[in-house]
């Protein structure tokens, strides 16, 4: 098996389509290949990003603690018993969710609900007592519904990088003039600047906003 | 010899038939995403990603018995939003209990089609249609423009194979470096979108309210000694709106140029400087240039005027485009104005 075969299969395990057996398997191959627990964090990462939850949910350095986890004295065998059911676990909650989803689809007509991957379909992995040790506090798992997701379309999305020019943010000063052009007709990225502008909260003061008769 | 000259026409022309064929096809798509844009309802929550950052959106967007209004959320931070309705575009900013008006603009303020991609456009773009995917296990169709030079950016919209919604839209650079991306993580199309759905959060009773008005032709505007000319501009681009404008706390009287190669727009605001600021400094200030995700922005100074240059295009268009500007004031008795 390849390294996209590794991936595709990790990516399955993710979405709940990996039949038990394989998932046993890839677990055991999680607890000895760094770069597929790497790719694995990636993935609850992105899942977190394109849903739009905090960051804080998903911990950042869950590769590592895995490794730590694998590594400890807890005893690998024991740790790879629970990071498989944890994973078996997920499995079946996917199942639950995404059948909750599947019924609330077919509830809408067809043209009502065109994507509904925000639905709350996370799962919070129960850890064992093992894994709450390895884990501190445990491991918020993002589970995407198959039916929503079958073609992993979501997880080849990657978040423009800040360039070397790139603030990100829209100055104030600059803001009447965003808001003015934003009445220029324009195609496709026309509303991105004012989504910029409405959605930034870094965009300092500008002068004349500040300095207003009887101030506030 | 002409036997196999006759076949290799043959083939070129059901290339040339199956290529035009393809083209007509992701058209047709567009002016169906352009048609379900401007008379369907439509509300959800979107991703916006640039510069590394993620903003997430609420937009509620109603087309109804020729009643047009949109609502754009931020549900992260501040709740800033805006609201196009009446005629007019609201921007709130709690934070800085301000609210900006601006007249508002014909269609919906996030997302637009690409009707502006004529015959005049099709020498700086290049359209086709990728293969098909699937997005929340609904199909969509993909149409990618790609830039024929780095003066401008290309566009991939992912449209929902049924109802012609785009679900996903990008924005890249010449080399394929994704800048910018919007992508709906829930999307639907009521039948009908109540008034309260389309009231602003805030209240705005203690806020500041800064009113933009078009003030073209009004007699002693501030705006009307500018000249300017732009005759040197980046292939393709072309004048199409100019107007003076009043910005601000109603003291800022700018002209405002807008220059677009038919899909990308690009403003100029130029404003005169008051002899006061001249003399309170002991240079002009350099120019500053802002870039957040496929919108660039540029302040600098000529000849007296502050002009701001900003729009939809890679940073070297909007230099070119600001280089390309003479402005100068207008000899009394002369009418402003100047050419493209």
């Amino acid at each position: 098996m390849n390294e996209i075969e590794r991936a595709s299969q990790l990516s399955a395990m993710f979405d709940g389509e990996l039949p038990a057996a394989e998932c046993e398997l890839l677990s055991r191959r999680l607890a000895r290949d760094e770069q597929l627990r790497a790719t694995w964090s990636r993935y609850a990462v992105i899942g977190a990003v394109l849903r739009a939850e905090p960051l804080a949910q998903v911990h950042p350095d869950f590769a590592r603690r895995v490794s730590a986890a694998l590594s400890g004295a807890a005893g690998a065998t024991g740790v790879r018993r629970a990071l498989r059911g944890a994973a078996l676990g997920s499995v079946v909650a996917a199942g639950v969710a995404g059948a909750a989803l599947l019924l609330l689809r077919n509830d809408l007509p067809v043209q009502e609900r065109l994507v509904s991957v925000a639905a709350p379909v996370v799962t919070h992995v129960a850890p064992s007592s093992t894994t709450l040790a390895a884990f501190s506090g445990g491991i918020n798992l993002r589970v995407t519904n198959p039916a929503a997701n079958p073609s992993h379309e979501m997880f080849s999305y990657v978040v423009p990088p800040l360039s070397a020019e790139s603030s990100g943010a829209v100055p104030a000063s600059l803001a009447d003039y965003v808001v003015a052009h934003s009445e220029v007709p324009s195609s496709l990225a026309r509303g991105s600047l004012l989504s910029v502008l409405v959605g930034n909260q870094l965009v300092e003061p500008a002068p004349n906003l500040i300095f207003v008769d009887g101030g506030h | 010899m002409a036997v196999i000259n006759k076949a290799l026409f043959a083939a070129a022309a059901a290339l040339l038939a199956s290529l035009s064929a393809v083209a007509e096809d992701a058209r047709g798509l567009l002016e169906r995403m352009e048609h379900v844009l401007a008379t369907r309802n439509y509300q959800g929550t979107f991703v916006h990603e640039h510069d590394g950052r993620t903003e997430t959106m609420k937009i509620v967007h109603r087309a109804e018995n020729g009643d047009f209004a949109e609502r754009v959320v931020s549900l992260d931070g501040s709740r800033r939003e805006a609201v196009q309705r009446d005629g007019e575009l609201r921007a709130y900013f709690p934070d800085q209990q301000v609210v900006l008006v601006e007249g508002g603009p014909k269609g919906g303020l996030l997302l637009s089609g690409l009707a502006g991609l004529d015959s005049a456009s099709e020498q700086l773009y290049r359209m086709s249609e990728e293969a098909p995917t699937r997005i929340s296990g609904r199909e969509a169709r993909v149409i990618a423009v790609e830039p024929q030079d780095n003066l401008r950016y290309g566009y991939r919209v992912w449209i929902d194979a049924t109802s012609a919604m785009p679900v996903k839209t990008e924005s890249h650079t010449v080399s394929g470096q994704v800048v910018e991306q919007l992508v709906f993580t829930e999307l639907s199309l009521p039948a009908h979108i109540s008034d309260a759905a389309l009231l602003p959060a805030p209240v705005t009773r203690q806020y500041r309210l800064l009113r933009h008005t078009d003030a073209t032709g009004a007699p002693g505007n501030q705006g009307a000694d500018t000249t300017w000319d732009a005759s040197e501009l980046p292939a393709g681009f072309r004048l199409i709106g100019n107007s003076t404008q009043i910005l601000g706390d109603g003291d800022k009287s700018v002209t405002h140029l807008v220059f677009s190669d038919g899909l990308a727009s690009v403003s100029v605001f130029v404003e005169p400087q008051s002899p006061a600021s001249f003399s309170r400094r002991a240079s002009p200030p350099a120019p500053l240039m802002t870039n957040m995700g496929s919108s660039t922005t540029l302040s600098t100074e000529l000849n007296g005027h502050k002009v701001t240059t900003i729009g939809e295009v890679p940073p070297d268009c909007v230099r070119a485009i600001t280089r390309s500007l003479r402005v100068g004031f207008a000899p009394a008795g002369r009418p402003m104005g100047g050419k493209p």
